[in-house]
């Protein structure tokens, strides 16, 4: 099995990375993220070390920004890049020839790792250049790369259910605007609905832990070594909704 | 006894409609089998349970003693699935590497495998370009080829042949030939001539239920009391080559249904050489013929 997910991973990290519409998207991210460190992060640190007189710490804010942006990006990027993972290949029915030479169960961790993989790069990308991008225009030093770590490691806790939402959604839907639709909702209305629970049924609260991204408000009090209390809930949705992914995948007809 | 499929009391609902019902059979790894049956008759639908594409509802299903989908049955059975389309991404080349690499090919005697049956399919020149690229009867090929990489045990065969020209289509007739010594091939097929030139044994299915097992080409064999000669001329009255014919000693039926063709019923014990007198009495009366069959064609044997 294991084997077989190298050689799957192998592929599809050449798709992303070694394809030409693969080589687009990194670009068109590339350009939209310069954006988002110019303005949302870098920009928006000056401003407040100008708000505050004699401020002292650029390293900490710089990286608390970036983490709050790339706190909405990633799961927001994940939704569109991840969300092809199996559908289009079982409508296409690509997986029929795959099936006959390795198990679901190879298929839907290896595309899913295929993700995690993709994603980290480009978190360590982000972190990478907000790092050089602080060292350039700000009074960062080398030794605030630990800031940089800690972010871009939360970062990629953060991302985890998502693309495992992603999994078993492309596992489920037909297409991948499919899958990025009931992940919308799932995300934005499932939330909503949980939260209006909460006021009627006592201890429905207890529901948002199935929704990916409910730490997002918790996370933003935490500062540095701290964000990594939290933890456990971004890698315990990550295990239910692979879990309920590779089900699907078990259990669908191709 | 482990035969090669096993199916037993196979049935398959799709709500309220039944593409399956009760079929059982068993097949031996060897000559190449067909499976035949009107369009419905549930034959994509038995293809797609051996290749464990879904479950049935309920029956037995084996395949080289395995339950289909069983990792023991990784690279031992491949298919050429209905309508499936290989990943418009990548070359094909590169998505044959692939599928040998997951068969357990290191990447250099994937790439020799992946040129072989490319070559074997006639694809040669079309190994870099992408399925998009490709006509309907080439991504069919590139498809058979994927099911020939490595030496799989069985090939199933979704009308391998629909959609293809003569030429591409009597190539892969040869090659499953060919490979027939060392694969089996399951071929699902409504070309009955194409069937009856490959094909040892004939399952025929009909609306969702295994009507008759046929050993096609070993009833030519035998001599039997009721036997049968068929016979293609090619110009010919009907009404004297019946009247001559029925003279014939052993001979107990001449009947005609096509144009030319005729079905000869003899008594094979009494007269177990009656396709030599039957071509004396053509010489005689200046007769000439296209084919002469030992037996009734599949056609007959299965719809008469």
């Amino acid at each position: 099995m294991f084997s077989a997910m190298k050689i799957i991973i192998s592929l599809e990290l050449e798709r992303t990375f070694a394809s030409r519409q693969g080589f687009i998207y990194i670009l068109a991210f590339a350009f939209f993220w310069y954006l988002l460190l110019k303005y949302a992060v870098f920009n928006e640190t000056l401003m407040m070390m100008n708000m505050v007189a004699g401020a002292d710490g650029i390293a900490d804010k710089l990286f608390a920004n970036y983490f709050k942006v790339g706190m909405y990006f990633f799961p927001l990027l994940c939704l569109f890049i991840a969300a092809n993972q199996t559908g289009s290949d079982r409508e296409r029915g690509t997986l029929r020839f795959m099936t006959l030479y390795c198990s679901r169960d190879a298929i839907f961790f290896a595309r899913f790792l295929s993700q995690v993989v993709i994603h980290y790069i480009l978190i360590l990308f982000s972190a990478l250049s907000t790092l050089l991008y602080g060292l350039y225009g700000g009074d960062l030093s080398f030794q605030d790369i630990s800031h940089s770590l800690i972010s871009g490691a939360n970062l990629a806790l953060i991302v985890l259910p998502f693309i495992a939402l992603m999994a078993a959604l492309s596992a489920t839907v037909k297409s991948p605007r499919q899958a990025t639709f009931y992940a919308g909702i799932i995300w934005s209305i499932a939330s909503g609905i949980i939260s209006l629970m909460g006021h009627y049924v006592p201890g429905a609260e207890i529901l948002n832990m199935l929704v990916p991204g409910m730490q997002f408000s918790q996370l933003t009090s935490l500062n540095g070594s701290a964000m990594f209390s939290l933890a456990y809930i971004p890698l315990v949705q990550c295990a239910v909704l692979l879990l309920l992914g590779r089900e699907i995948m078990r259990r669908r007809s191709l | 006894m482990s035969y090669l499929i096993e199916c037993e009391n196979l049935t398959k609902n799709y709500g309220l409609k039944r593409a399956l019902d009760q079929v059982s059979f068993t097949c031996q790894a060897g000559e190449p089998i067909a499976l035949v049956g009107p369009n419905g008759a549930g034959k994509t639908t038995l293809f797609s349970i051996l290749c464990n594409y879904f479950n049935g509802s309920s029956g037995k299903v084996r395949i080289l003693g395995h339950e289909p989908g069983a990792k023991q049955l990784y690279g031992q059975v491949a298919a050429l699935p209905q309508d499936a389309l290989l990943d418009p991404a990548f070359p094909l080349l590169k998505q044959l590497m692939f599928y040998a690499q997951l068969k357990g090919f290191s990447r250099r005697a994937a790439r020799v495998e992946a040129l072989r049956v490319l070559e074997l399919m006639d694809l040669s020149a079309s190994a870099k370009q992408l399925p998009t690229q490709l006509s309907h009867g080439m991504r069919k090929r590139a498809a058979i080829a994927q099911a020939l990489l490595g030496s799989p045990k069985l090939v199933l065969l979704d009308e391998p042949t629909a959609g293809l020209d003569p030429s591409n289509a009597k190539n892969i007739r040869q090659q499953i030939s060919n490979l027939a010594a060392d694969t089996t091939f399951l071929i699902s097929s409504h070309n009955i001539q194409e069937l009856e030139r490959l094909c040892d044994t004939v399952l025929h299915l009909e609306q969702g239920q295994l009507k008759q097992t046929l050993q096609h080409k070993n009833t030519h064999k035998q001599n039997i009391q009721q036997s049968f000669l068929t016979i293609v001329l090619d110009s010919v009255s009907k009404q004297s080559f019946i009247e001559n014919i029925s003279q014939l000693h052993g001979v107990s039926s001449v009947l005609s249904e096509n144009k030319n063709e005729f079905v000869i019923a003899y008594d094979g014990l009494k007269v177990p050489d009656l396709d030599q007198k039957l071509l004396q009495k053509l010489a005689q009366q200046s007769w000439t013929y296209r084919r002469l069959i030992k037996g009734k064609t599949l056609e007959e044997q299965l719809f008469s």
